[in-house]
């Protein structure tokens, strides 16, 4: 792979690790998925958006692995 | 307690298959602390997967983190928040630190930064405060076990005999086997708290609520404040209890992710796996195991309601089951699970066995030893260390979890030094030492002084910006000692290989 590409990725996983640890920190998270309702699969939506960034961080993680293996 | 004959039955079962578990690795160890610290570095994924997730499940994930549900509510998100970024750092820093690992022969991780600085007294430094926040940690293990079997016998087994008796089983098998034996009964510890997580997390609800939906509806009606972040703050004595402000929570997290990856016991893991890619591998599957402890809040979530609570709210799970009158075999099984979770205390031992010796004994104080002569200094090391925790456990208890903090504080500031190790050419010893000794000062002194603090924000982040701050600094002022040697070892940490 090329390096210029490589370097896209890596910096899409910085972008990706920045935008997570917003997500769940103030001020997003309290102005987003900090709320009660809806319920999403019986969870408030507070508990259930940092829920949500778990599974994201999972998958974000193998993606990059993935495309790691490949260069 | 009804059917606790049986309870009791359960969970001494439990510890009979751990025993064996444990011991069975024993008979393919090397005679070499190699083995007996890393496992030869063969770890495969699935070990890597259960070590590494096993560090997050402790005698306080099944009975600190359901009572912080219960009384502060969301304020207890924090742990899924920071777990959620908290590991990442290993994803860069583990392979790095495997592959100088593997030439040099490091087994721990104040012997690379003390070779890459040539700083024998910096692993003596790191030494004494990874005991001094260890040794805590494991009591705290300790008296839950023993706590557990207080509950399931009905007071019959007393505390300091549970705590003896379990903690007896994790010495013959640490010691008897090393890594191995705390790797394999990690993962059946692994197996049966996940189990129990996601079977009581979902029964609980459903036998007090009708359903999880249907509690949190009745949370949200009664107690709104408790489902959204940041919560509530520790009550603190007689006091009313007031809302965790947002810089506390977020800063919290903030130094939580930073500082989650040098925690000593978890980074040098890094040197027990047999490849790069099973390292990669272990940190993507992490946030798995993060999933796990949903269902361990939704059990504190079940008490926020609860006519009575306990006057200790860790119990709250085990006096929740009991009012609930569950059958006696299902408490068993919770209480097994808990008792896995204290178990967790055999890898911290393991860890703090490995780094007396290793990084205290061999590294600061200079003394040789062969290879078999830190085996067995490790193995002799565990019986002082495990009775001094469990002195800390039985006689000490109030000033327990205040000594945690106070210890743990100076953990994370190891960040800022192995970041530098790896990947700094221009970092020198006397710029690493100089900012592990502010870092920690600062840290410890606004722990003590709360209320000098210029802003509420968690006390580890002016320790680590001043640690950091310090670092540069003073690497900009001094010279290096070896200038083709650092080359050389960032060099070296940087080679991938797979």
């Amino acid at each position: 792979m090329p390096a210029r590409r490589s370097r896209w990725i890596d910096l899409g996983f910085a972008l990706y690790c920045v935008s997570a640890f917003a997500a769940v920190t103030w001020p997003v998270y309290a102005w987003t998925g900090n709320r009660i309702r809806p319920f999403v699969l019986g969870l408030p939506l507070s508990l259930a958006w940092i829920v949500g960034w778990i599974l994201a961080t999972f998958l974000a993680l193998a993606i990059y692995e993935f495309w790691g293996q490949r260069r | 307690m009804q059917g606790s004959a049986a309870v009791v039955a359960t969970v001494v079962v439990y510890l009979v298959v751990c025993t064996v578990v444990g011991l069975w690795p024993s008979k393919g160890a090397r005679n070499a602390v190699v083995g007996y610290v890393a496992g030869d570095r063969s770890l495969g994924l699935v070990l890597m997967y259960f070590i590494t997730g096993a560090t997050i499940f402790s005698a306080f994930t099944f009975l600190g983190m359901p009572g912080q549900a219960c009384s502060q509510g969301a304020a207890s998100f924090y742990i899924l928040s920071y777990g959620l970024l908290g590991f990442v750092p290993f994803y860069f820093l583990g392979p790095r630190a495997a592959r100088v690992g593997r030439a040099h022969g490091f087994v721990t991780q104040a012997e690379m930064l003390a070779h890459r600085f040539r700083c024998p007294r910096l692993a003596l430094l790191m030494a004494l405060i990874s005991l001094i926040a260890f040794v805590p940690y494991i009591a705290l293990q300790i008296r839950g076990a023993g706590l557990i079997f207080d509950i399931v016998s009905g007071g019959a087994i007393p505390t300091w005999l549970g705590a003896a008796l379990v903690y007896t089983v994790v010495l013959a098998y640490v010691a008897k086997s090393g890594l191995m034996g705390v790797g394999w009964t990690n993962v059946l510890q692994g197996v049966l708290m996940l189990g129990m997580a996601w079977g009581l997390g979902l029964y609980l609800p459903i036998k007090m609520y009708g359903g999880v939906e249907a509690m949190f509806e009745a949370i949200a009606q009664a107690r709104p404040e408790m489902l959204v972040a940041p919560g509530l703050a520790k009550r603190i004595a007689e006091s009313p209890q007031t809302p965790w402000t947002w810089s506390e929570y977020s800063s919290a997290v903030l130094v939580s992710t930073l500082g989650f990856s040098c925690w000593p016991h978890l980074f040098m893991k890094a040197f027990t796996a047999k490849d790069d890619r099973t390292i990669r591998r272990s940190v993507v599957l992490y946030p798995t195991f993060l999933v796990f402890q949903i269902p361990i809040l939704l059990m504190g979530f079940a008490g926020v309601l609860h006519p009575r609570a306990p006057s200790d709210l860790n119990q709250i799970v085990p006096f929740l089951l009991l009012d609930a009158q569950v059958p006696a075999v299902v408490i068993g099984l919770f209480c097994a699970g808990a008792l896995a979770a204290a178990m967790g205390g055999d890898a911290i031992g393991h860890a703090a066995a490995s780094i007396a010796v290793r990084d205290g004994v061999v590294g600061g104080l200079g003394i040789a030893l062969t290879p078999e002569q830190q085996r067995s200094w490790i193995r002799w090391t565990l019986v002082p260390l495990l009775l001094a925790a469990y002195a800390l456990a039985m006689w000490w208890q109030e000033s327990l979890v205040w000594l945690l903090l106070f210890a743990y504080g100076p953990i994370t500031q190891f960040m800022p030094a192995v970041v530098a190790a790896l990947y700094s050419r221009r970092a020198t010893a006397a710029g690493i030492v100089s900012g592990l000794a502010l870092g920690i000062a600062v840290t410890l002194l606004f722990v003590v002084r709360k209320d000098l603090r210029p802003w509420p924000v968690h006390e580890g982040l002016y320790g680590l910006t001043a640690n950091v701050l310090a670092l540069i600094t003073v690497s900009a002022l001094t010279r290096r000692a070896d200038r083709s040697h650092d080359e050389r070892f960032v060099e070296l940490a940087a080679t991938r290989d797979s």
